[in-house]
């Protein structure tokens, strides 16, 4: 199992550079559900940041933090519908 | 003592991902180290774009080798592509042939400017951002607020962030962007706001002489940012919205020209 997440992370982070953004939103979801507790996640989504945005520029007035903000939020969604789903 | 040790285990696992929260928050909102950090990125990351596509370049002549209706598909895309550029550049033949009119009027003064050709290595569309990630650098010359120009006069947005041999150029386009304008023969002035990916929109008053196909140029002429594509009037209105928008697909530019700057 953890060389399957190994696996998936790095294609998860070589992604970032090579994928659209919708893309890298539905291999985040597979990742967030397929494993447990995937805050890989959170760490795409700030090198995601550091390589596409900026300081004080961004969609939606987010500053360059859209990354960071979507994949914490993704994260935490997920993980509560898993539990859900197991109670 | 399962259930102690699994709280233990959801306890470290939320500590890990305020760290991961709080360190995360703290490079992308603090300047510096946003900045620090980015440098480190793009060392490595130009080198990992032009090797995707020296791969997916390869890739696609050994398919066009044996499938010939995908390859010929591919030409249409390229073709399709170039047919748009070429657009681009006859309204940047018509703005020259203006420019060299006046020119003429002022009995022979040159203008030039000094530029170096760069390769898109990412373009917007595939993030939120609308930035461009181009592959020349301090190296090249190259300086923050330098303009980014497509197909000889059409600006694209200005370098924002600039490493050695990389940098990134924010689109004037770019939602929240704010740029003063001037639309057509009349150079009616206005401030057009970016709506992302090529997309501007500006304010003119009621009864301004804008139409679909007019120009929009900077202010001081040289540059053009788009076409008028809408003019929407309502009589009861003070204001005219006029959505106009670069002639060719941003997602698709391979190559531009960055404008040095004067030093």
């Amino acid at each position: 199992m953890q060389k399957n997440r190994i696996a998936f992370s790095v294609l998860f982070f070589g992604a970032v550079f090579f994928a659209p953004w919708w893309l890298l939103v539905l291999l985040a979801l597979v990742g967030t559900f397929w494993f447990s507790r995937y805050h890989e996640v959170v760490v795409a989504g700030v090198f995601y940041d550091l390589l596409y945005g900026g300081v004080g520029y961004g969609a939606f007035g987010l500053g360059g933090i859209i990354g960071l903000v979507s994949s914490v939020l993704l994260l935490l969604l997920i993980e509560r519908v898993k539990q859900e789903i197991r109670t | 003592m399962i259930l102690r040790r699994d709280n233990r285990k959801k306890h470290q696992w939320e500590v890990a991902l305020i760290a991961t929260l709080a360190i995360g928050a703290f490079v992308l909102l603090y300047p510096p180290a946003r900045l620090a950090f980015t440098g480190l990125v793009y060392r490595t990351a130009p080198g990992i774009w032009e090797t995707g596509k020296s791969i997916s370049s390869a890739w696609t002549s050994l398919r066009s080798t044996f499938h010939l209706k995908v390859s010929l598909l591919h030409e249409n895309e390229v073709l399709h592509s170039e047919v748009e550029r070429m657009q681009a550049l006859v309204l940047d033949r018509n703005l020259l042939e203006e420019r060299v009119l006046k020119l003429e009027e002022m009995l022979g003064r040159t203008v030039g400017d000094d530029r170096v050709a760069a390769e898109v290595l990412a373009v917007p569309g595939w993030s939120p951002y609308d930035t461009l990630v181009l592959d020349v650098g301090t190296d090249n010359g190259i300086a923050i607020g330098d303009r980014v120009v497509y197909a000889g006069r059409m600006v694209v947005g200005e370098i924002v962030e600039v490493y050695s041999s990389s940098a990134k150029a924010k689109l004037y386009s770019s939602s929240g962007e704010e740029r003063t304008v001037v639309i057509g023969a009349q150079a009616v002035p206005g401030t057009a706001h970016g709506r992302g990916m090529g997309n501007f929109e500006v304010m003119v008053p009621q009864g301004s002489a804008v139409a679909i196909g007019d120009e929009v140029r900077t202010p001081e002429g040289s540059f053009i940012l788009g076409v008028v594509g809408v003019v929407e009037e309502k009589i009861a209105e003070p204001t005219t919205r006029v959505l106009f928008r670069s002639p060719w697909n941003i997602a698709q530019m391979r190559s531009v020209e960055v404008v040095l700057g004067k030093r």
